[in-house]
C-alpha cells in the first residue's frame, strides 16, 4: 500500500509539474527521479534511521554465483523487502536505480562512507539470507 | 568481484522488472488530483471570502462610524437652517423685497429653471445656467408659469415671481422664495466651487461652509442646543486641546526563527562546514513584558524585559563504533542433597556499527529592549506602528554541546578561552526593528501582531575564539496591550 501511495503522489507531481520538463533528458529518467524523490521524502517522513543491524555471525564471504542464479524475481524481491530500512534504501538506489554513493549521500543527507558501508552490509545480509535459504532447502 | 557479479545479477533480474500497475491506480490518481484541486479551490474560495468579509466589515465599520458622526452633526443643522431662514424671512420684509426686485431687475442672475422638478437640483441648475446661459433665453423668464403647490418647490416659486402674467404670491410663498434666493445667491459661489455636488447632505455641508457668519452661527447654535454631542476629554480642555496621555502595558510571546552566521578569522573552514552539517533545527521563542508611554501624539517609547531562547540540535554520527557486550549466565546445579553448584559463564561479543548521538542545546538571553515607535492609522479600528531601537543584553546562559576542532562534542562554557565552546555571558547591544498592527478590543485593551527582526552586533563566542558565531533572530510577537491610563483624558 505504501508503494501505491508513493506512486500515486509521484504521478500527481509529474502531472502538475509537466511544464518543468525541459526536454533535455529522457522523460523516463525525469519521471523516475520524481518517483525516487517522492519515495525518499516518504522515508524521511517516517524518520528512517540507518540502524546498525548485526547479521548472524556467519560470514557469507564471497558467495559463488551458482548459489543465487537459481533465484527468481519474486524471491529476490522478497529478500530485498526483508532488508532493514537503511540497507534497503541504499541497496535499491545503488544497485537497481544506479545512483552513485555521492548522489545517495546528497539525497539521503548522509556521508558517502555511510552509503558505502550500508551497501556492503546490505549485500552481506542478502547473501546470508540466500545461504540460509539454501541450507533450509538442503535440510 | 563476486559482489559486482551479485549486484549485476540483482540488477539484471529487477532492473527491467515490471510489477504492473495496481488495480484502479489511474482512477485513484485522477480522483486524488481532482480532490486536491477541489480542496485548493475551496481553500482559496474560503480564504478570499474571509478576506472579502474582513474588508467589508472594515469598510462598514469605517462608513458606519462616519455616518453616525455625519448624521449627528449635520441633519439637525439642515432643519435648523430651514427653520431659521423661514423665521428670518417672515420677520423682515425688506430683504425679501430687495431680493425680489433684484430677481426681477436682473433676470440674468435668476434665469430660467422651468425644467427643474427638484427644488435643490433646481438651485444648482440655476447656478450653472447663470454662468452658461446668461441672457440667452429671456423667454424663459416670461414663460415660467408654475405656481408652487407646497413650500418645498422653491425653484418653481422663483418662476412664479418671474411670471409677468400676475401669479398670486402668498406670504408663505414669499418666505420660501427668500430662502430660495438666499440659497441661490450662496450657490453662485458653491456652484462654481462644486458644480457636481448632488447629495443633499453634501450640499448642506457646503452651505454651512460658505454661508454668512450669521447663518453658520444659527446652525451651530441649533445643533449644540438640540443634539447631545460626544463629550471627549474633560469639560474644560487645555489650551492645546485634548492631548494623548497613554501608558500601556504590553505582554507578548513570539515563535522565533534564528539565523546563525560564522566568521572565520582562524581559517577553520573544514571545522565550520562540520558544524553546519551537524547542527540544525534552529528555532526558538521569546516572551516579554514592556511599558509603553506616548511622546506627543504619534511617538511612543517602550522599554521592558525580554527573554529569548534558541533551540538547536546537535547530531553526531560516529561510524565504526565498537561496542563490547558482556553476558554473564549463572546456572545452579544440584548434585546431591546439600551439594549445590553454581556455574557462571561469561561471554563477550563485540559489535561494530554507527552510533548516533543527539544533543538538544538551549541558548538563553535576557535583554532590555528600548524601542521608539511611530504610530499611525486609526486606534478605533486598526493602528500600525514602525518600531526600532537598541536591545541591551543583561545576561546570556547556555546549555548543551558543540563540536571542538577534533569533532568531538564538548560542553559550552562561559569561562575564558579561545575554543569554539567558550561563549560570552553577555552579548552586549543588538538592534531591534519591527512593524506592528494593533486591533482595539475594548476601551483599554488591544491585541497586536508584530513581526520583528533582531540583529546582535557581538558574536556569542568570546573575543579570543578562532571562530566567531553570531545569531540573528526573526519572529512574530503576538500579544496584548493594556492601557493603564484609560480613565484619564483620552486622545480620541
Amino acid at each position: 500500500m505504501e508503494a501505491e501511495d508513493i506512486l500515486q503522489d509521484a504521478f500527481i507531481k509529474v502531472y502538475r509539474n509537466i511544464s518543468q520538463f525541459k526536454f533535455e533528458g529522457s522523460f523516463e529518467g525525469w519521471v523516475r527521479r520524481i518517483v525516487v524523490n517522492t519515495a525518499l521524502k516518504y522515508c524521511q517522513k517516517k524518520k528512517m534511521k540507518f540502524d546498525e543491524v548485526q547479521p548472524d555471525s556467519t560470514q557469507a564471504g564471497g558467495l559463488e554465483p551458482s548459489a543465487y542464479t537459481h533465484l527468481n524475481e519474486t524471491e529476490i524481491m522478497k529478500l530485498i523487502h526483508n532488508l532493514p530500512e537503511g540497507y534497503k534504501l541504499v541497496f535499491n538506489l545503488h544497485v537497481i536505480e544506479g545512483y552513485s554513493h555521492e548522489e545517495i549521500a546528497v539525497m539521503l543527507n548522509i556521508k558517502d562512507s555511510t552509503s558505502r558501508s550500508q551497501l556492503v552490509k546490505a549485500r552481506r545480509y542478502l547473501q546470508n539470507e540466500i545461504l540460509k535459504m539454501q541450507k533450509s532447502i538442503a535440510v | 568481484m563476486t559482489d559486482k557479479l551479485f549486484d549485476e545479477f540483482v540488477k539484471g533480474k529487477l532492473g527491467q522488472h515490471d510489477s504492473g500497475a495496481p488495480m484502479q491506480v489511474w482512477e485513484r490518481i485522477r480522483e486524488k488530483e481532482k480532490d486536491d484541486r477541489k480542496g485548493f479551490f475551496f481553500f482559496r474560495k474560503y480564504w478570499l471570502t474571509a478576506v472579502a468579509l474582513l474588508g467589508l466589515t472594515g469598510m462598514l465599520y469605517l462608513t458606519w462610524d462616519s455616518v453616525v458622526k455625519h448624521e449627528s452633526a449635520d441633519k439637525p443643522a439642515v432643519s435648523s437652517a430651514k427653520q431659521h431662514q423661514k423665521t428670518e424671512s417672515k420677520q423682515t420684509e425688506t430683504p425679501a423685497l430687495q431680493s425680489k426686485e433684484q430677481t426681477i431687475i436682473n433676470p440674468e442672475e435668476s434665469t430660467t429653471n422651468t425644467n427643474s422638478t427638484d427644488q435643490k437640483e433646481g438651485i444648482n441648475n440655476t447656478t450653472e445656467n447663470t454662468v452658461k446661459e446668461n441672457t440667452a433665453n429671456p423667454q424663459g423668464i416670461k414663460n415660467g408659469t408654475a405656481v408652487p403647490a407646497n413650500k418645498e418647490a422653491d425653484s418653481h416659486q422663483l418662476n412664479g415671481i418671474k411670471n409677468n402674467s400676475g401669479t398670486v404670491v402668498t406670504n408663505r410663498y414669499q418666505s420660501n422664495q427668500k430662502t430660495s434666493i438666499q440659497k441661490q445667491q450662496m450657490n453662485v459661489v458653491v456652484g462654481n466651487m462644486e458644480q457636481q455636488t448632488t447629495s443633499t447632505d453634501a450640499k448642506e455641508m457646503l452651505l454651512r461652509f460658505t454661508a454668512p457668519a450669521a447663518y453658520r452661527y444659527s446652525l451651530s447654535t441649533f445643533r449644540l442646543g438640540n443634539v447631545p454631542q460626544r463629550t471627549v476629554g474633560p469639560a474644560c480642555p487645555s489650551v492645546n486641546g485634548p492631548r494623548r496621555n497613554d501608558l500601556y502595558l504590553e505582554v507578548y510571546g513570539s515563535p522565533d526563527f534564528t539565523m546563525r552566521s560564522f566568521s572565520n578569522p582562524g581559517g577553520f573552514n573544514n571545522y565550520i562546514s562540520q558544524r553546519r552539517a551537524s547542527e540544525d533545527n534552529r528555532n526558538g521563542f521569546s516572551a516579554g513584558v514592556r511599558i509603553a508611554k506616548n511622546i506627543g501624539e504619534q511617538f511612543v517609547l517602550k522599554a521592558g524585559v525580554n527573554y529569548s531562547q534558541i533551540n538547536e540540535r546537535l547530531r553526531i554520527v560516529n561510524e565504526n563504533q565498537k561496542q563490547t557486550t558482556q553476558i554473564i549466565t549463572t546456572r545452579t546445579v544440584i548434585r546431591a542433597p546439600g551439594d549445590t553448584l553454581f556455574i557462571r559463564d561469561t561471554t563477550y561479543f563485540e559489535q561494530t556499527g554507527t552510533r548516533y548521538r543527539t544533543t538538544y542545546n538551549r541558548y538563553r538571553f535576557i535583554d532590555i529592549p528600548v524601542i521608539f515607535s511611530y504610530e499611525f492609522g486609526s486606534p478605533e479600528i486598526l493602528a500600525f506602528s514602525i518600531n526600532a531601537g537598541p536591545v541591551f543584553n543583561i545576561t546570556s546562559f547556555y546549555r548543551g554541546e558543540v563540536l571542538d576542532t577534533t569533532f568531538s562534542p564538548v560542553k559550552i562554557s562561559t569561562a575564558r578561552g579561545n575554543g569554539p565552546n567558550h561563549w560570552r555571558n553577555n552579548i552586549g547591544i543588538g538592534v531591534f526593528a519591527s512593524f506592528a498592527v494593533y486591533k482595539r478590543m475594548n476601551e483599554r485593551l488591544q491585541i497586536f501582531a508584530e513581526p520583528y527582526f533582531r540583529y546582535n552586533f557581538k558574536p556569542v563566542t568570546q573575543n579570543a575564539s578562532f571562530v566567531n558565531q553570531r545569531y540573528s533572530t526573526t519572529g512574530m510577537q503576538l500579544g496584548i496591550r493594556y492601557n493603564l491610563f484609560s480613565e484619564r483624558q483620552r486622545y480620541r
